[in-house]
């Protein structure tokens, strides 16, 4: 056991090491889980766990000049047609070294530590999902900054954005993301809310995602993600109650809810020929080839939604981050018409690909079925 | 040396088996102990050694010996249930000496084993393992376990059931032969009544939970004791080389 | 015939006598021996090689001198190469040493006691009640102020401890014979395991995921803190019966017999289920559940060594290290990217050697 205690103790003067070693150079970051960590000026081995185009979005077109690991399924598996797009404009991003995915369990803290990264920074989810990981890179030397898009607040998807910024010297950038995407909220709330005290009626609205197809229900939303995209665009999310954060919702509930409004949030998933596909590169009459089915659920045809037409999908890989503003208009154009007649959903999302992404909003992001 | 044993009262919770059972055995034979099923018997030796909780006086030499010192001296080998395990011949005798096995065993307790095993004949069987054995070998072991503890007393619980003919007698031997050779008391619980006369120097009979009578195979085993305490009708008849042979002929009405 | 005078000429003969047949039949037990003994010595460099190799191996290719280099001399070892093994790989072989013998001991204390083949540390419901305990945390998502790191660990060894109360409850109440512990012990272990299942129906598909993942077993959340815990656990469990071996090998007899030689059964049993429970709540809490190790390491090492339990048991607890160390290569070299759940190569690993051991006849099984 003595033989382990020393080795405890080298490990703790390797560490202490390495910190002494990056003192000089150095920012002091507060990240979103409230943390206060240094890091070196402008890193050039970046660590991402998530949030790729947010990263984008906020460092520039050279973002991933300065990156060496990313936690590559949640890019390539989970968001595959992002994937093919991005990569197809910045090649190096398929050379990056995979430190493996929190949520399977593959996260390998061996291969983070090895691809020697100047900073680490990962969604909240992965952190805390990590164990004590995050605290082995710590232990290595290598500072590990959060920052949490998915809580899908304005203060975190501001504070996020800031923080990216401080940590990759991008910080004028950051401010501008971080300003436009505020007050673009702040511009959907204040004419909700200008149309509610009009006396324009709450319409219900049923989220679904659409993974798995028509023939079986997918994931609802209770108050998180776009449960509370809803929220914010005035609509009455269903879910909301029923499922704490994300479930399915008994056919017979939705059914019995008579919704005004559904949504279908689709996405790149490969191999599922019954999902409701979307997201770059796709077309939108694939996207409504698949939305169609779902017409002919037990009982759809007399639900509201359905009779006036009200169904849509929206992207879901477009949740959770600096653009999903886009979809709040989206949703609430649809719930208020009137009140956002002047604002066009997929103009903003075209304007912001333009401005701050290296690819085009080419594809389907948010579609309704005709 | 005489084991005297004094109004002993014996049984498991509520249950009294042995209900004031006395006698006196003397050292340097074999006593065999017969009744019929269920009235006493590995109770009686249980309590004797000290593995049951009892009342009453047990000595020897005269001297008084309470439970716990029984336990030292008195060594009693249980009935034979065949349970089996890959310990080898030599392991088993070994253990009749648990006190003295520790982290290292001393030298002198392997060859003292290997000697007892080579008076019963066994000796090569010393690294077999016990699945391996017949059952009279392994009585043998057990015994020669037993004996491994140097005791003063050595109560066997049916030691040849389930034995061949040949093993019974070898058992038997080796048991009276130890007895004779090193004074101790032996008491072996027996069911085969014509062994019990061949072999035993006295019998005691145990029924209803005490002696019923205890004396020379010829004063005990008689048509009369037997018809009263086993319910059964025998023809008991001297053979000409002098041994008790006893015939049973059919249950008592 | 004086058989005494010829016993006492045969003693006192044996050290200074020619040699005879006697003579080599007397050096054999000690002969015996010393063959356990040096297989138990081949056993611990297989084990100690294998320890090294799963240093070696790992995502991170390093070659062997770095390694090296980095366990004698850290501090002038490449720094990131030196965090790989001090923080990640050094670690995580530990737990697996100190895990695998754990349940080798566990398994054959739990064997003898039980006096059953088929008993493993798992058979009396405590890795259920773990399991339970830990999906409850994730579950709940609770964290402990002081210490979040250790609150799944703590959670999963205070319900492994709950089932042991339980079981020893019973047992005890009903003379601590082999046959109630192992009834009271199935009953527990499908309470808990019913328990077990009613916490992933509540939970929500990620915490399942988790819950899932934390039943089949990983190496991953090694770190120093609770490799220095666990090895405390196995340091007392080896240690507190110590005293008791002769006693556990008498026991192999049966109850009976072991009651006639002298071994107070009902209070060796109460004392070594203890220890068991010990043993195995604290193999279970950091790592999960990794079936299988406790019911082959026992059996493996009786067949090499025999039931001497003084051998035996440090036999188990080398097989068990051997057996866990080895998957925890095997589940690296398969498939660096993801990871392979641990439990699943121990069973992987372990059967086919069993079977072969079953079918080399010239030893005993049980």
């Amino acid at each position: 056991m003595s033989y382990k205690l020393v080795h405890g103790f080298a490990a703790a003067a390797i560490a202490l090491s390495m910190l002494v070693a990056t003192k000089a150079n150095a920012t002091t970051v507060t990240d979103v889980a409230d943390s206060t960590v240094e890091v070196p000026d402008h890193p050039e081995r970046v660590l991402l766990g998530f949030y790729f185009e947010d990263f984008f979005a906020i460092v520039g077109p050279k973002a991933y000049d300065r990156v060496v690991a990313i936690s590559k399924d949640t890019w390539h598996g989970w968001r595959n047609l992002q994937w093919k797009a991005y990569t197809k404009t910045t090649p190096r991003i398929e050379q990056l070294i995979d430190v493996g995915e929190v949520d399977s369990g593959t996260f390998s803290a061996e291969a983070a530590i090895a691809a020697k990264p100047d900073v680490a920074i990962l969604a909240a989810w992965q952190f805390n999902a990590m164990g004590d990981a995050a605290a082995k890179l710590e232990a290595a030397g290598i500072p590990v900054v959060v920052v949490d898009y998915n809580a899908q607040t304005v203060a975190k998807h501001v504070a996020s954005t800031l923080v990216i910024g401080k940590v990759m010297g991008a910080e004028d950038r950051a401010r501008k993301l971080a300003d436009e995407y505020a007050d673009a909220v702040a511009e959907v709330e204040a004419r909700v809310a200008a149309a509610m005290a009009a006396g324009t009626p709450n319409k219900k609205v049923y989220v679904e995602l659409g993974a798995k197809g028509a023939d079986e229900p997918g994931n609802s939303y209770g108050d998180v993600m776009w449960g509370g995209v809803i929220a914010t665009a005035g609509g009455q999310n269903i879910a909301s109650g029923q499922v704490a954060r994300w479930g399915v919702l008994s056919p017979e509930f939705v059914l019995g809810q008579n919704p005004d409004v559904v949504l279908l949030a689709g996405s790149g998933w490969a191999n599922r020929d019954k999902a409701v596909l979307m997201g770059p590169g796709i077309d939108p009459s694939l996207t409504r080839d698949r939305m169609r089915p779902y017409l002919g659920r037990a009982g759809w045809r007399n639900m509201a939604a359905v009779k006036a037409g009200e169904i849509h999908a929206v992207y879901h890989g477009g949740a959770r981050t600096l653009y999903d503003y886009a979809y709040l208009q989206y949703i609430a154009k649809v719930l208020y018409p009137e009140a956002f007649a002047d604002i066009d959903p997929q103009e903003t999302l075209a304007r912001f690909f333009r401005t701050y992404l290296p690819i085009e909003a080419s594809g389907t992001y948010m579609t309704r079925l005709q | 040396m005489t084991l005297t044993i004094d109004d002993l009262e014996a049984g498991y919770g509520a249950l009294r088996v042995i209900t004031g059972a006395s006698a006196t055995v003397p050292a340097g034979d074999l006593t065999v102990l017969i009744g019929p099923n269920g009235t006493g018997k590995s109770t009686f030796l249980k309590a004797l050694a000290g593995l049951v909780h009892a009342t009453g006086r047990v000595s020897v030499h005269g001297i008084d010996l309470p439970a716990e010192q029984r336990r030292k001296a008195i060594a009693y080998m249980p009935q034979d249930t065949g349970a089996s395990s890959s310990l080898t011949v030599l392991e088993v005798v070994l253990l009749g000496r648990l006190r003295s096995l520790g982290l290292s065993v001393p030298e002198i307790l392997p060859r003292e084993a290997l000697l007892l095993l080579r008076r019963f004949g066994i000796e090569d069987l010393q690294h077999r393992t016990l699945d391996a054995l017949s059952g009279g070998q392994r009585q043998l072991v057990f015994l020669a376990q037993a004996l491994f503890r140097e005791p003063q007393v050595l109560l066997l619980d049916e030691p040849t059931a389930a034995l061949d003919l040949r093993h019974q007698l070898v058992v038997l031997n080796a048991v009276r032969e130890h007895a004779r050779a090193h004074g101790i008391v032996a008491i072996a619980a027996m069911h085969d009544l014509g062994l019990a006369a061949q072999f035993a120097s006295r019998i005691i009979c145990l029924a209803s939970g005490n002696v019923a009578a205890a004396g020379t195979s010829r004063e005990v085993l008689t048509e009369e004791r037997l018809r009263s305490v086993y319910g059964v009708e025998t023809s008991i008849a001297e053979t000409p080389t002098g041994f008790l042979s006893i015939t049973p002929l059919r249950p008592c009405a | 015939m004086n058989a005494a005078a010829t016993d006492k000429d045969a003693l006192s003969g044996a050290s200074d006598g020619p040699r005879s047949p006697g003579a080599t039949h007397r050096s054999s037990y000690r002969g015996l021996i010393a063959r356990r003994m040096t297989i138990l010595g081949a056993a611990g460099t297989i084990l100690a090689v294998a320890c090294f190799a799963d240093i070696l191996i790992g995502p991170a290719f390093l070659n062997v001198s770095d390694v090296i280099g980095a366990l004698l001399q850290p501090d002038s070892a490449d720094q990131t190469t030196a965090a790989i093994v001090h923080i990640i790989r050094l670690p995580m072989t530990c737990m697996a040493l100190l895990v695998g013998a754990a349940l080798g001991i566990a398994g054959t204390h739990m064997q003898t006691i039980l006096g059953n083949p088929l008993a493993s540390p798992y058979t009396l419901g405590f890795s259920a009640a773990g399991g339970f305990g830990a999906a409850t945390a994730i579950l709940l998502g609770i964290s402990f102020p002081l210490l979040p790191d250790l609150t799944v660990p703590i959670a999963a060894f205070a319900m492994a401890g709950l089932a042991a109360f339980t079981v020893y409850g019973f047992a005890r109440l009903r003379g601590m014979s082999a046959e109630v512990m192992v009834l009271a012990g199935i009953a527990t272990l499908f309470l808990f395991q019913s328990l077990q299942s009613m916490a992933q129906y509540l939970a929500s598909p990620e915490v399942l995921q988790q819950i899932v993942f934390w039943l089949f077993g990983s190496m991953l959340k090694a770190n120093w803190t609770n490799v220095s815990i666990t090895a405390v656990i196995v340091l007392v469990g080896a240690v507190a019966l110590i005293p008791d071996l002769w006693k556990l090998t008498a026991l192999r007899l049966g109850d009976d017999r072991a009651t006639a030689i002298g071994v107070d059964v009902r209070r060796l049993r109460m004392k070594v289920f203890a220890v068991v429970a010990l043993l195995t709540a604290g193999a279970v809490s950091f790592v999960g559940t990794i079936g299988f190790v406790g019911l082959v390491a026992p059996h493996i090492a009786r067949m090499l060594v025999g039931e001497d339990q003084r051998i035996l048991v440090p036999m188990a607890a080398v097989t068990g290290a051997a057996i866990l160390v080895g998957a925890s290569i095997i589940s690296k070299l398969l498939s660096p990217g993801t990871v392979v759940p641990i439990g699943i190569v121990t069973a992987v690993i372990g059967v086919p050697f069993l079977y072969s051991l079953i079918l080399n006849r010239s030893r005993r099984l049980w």
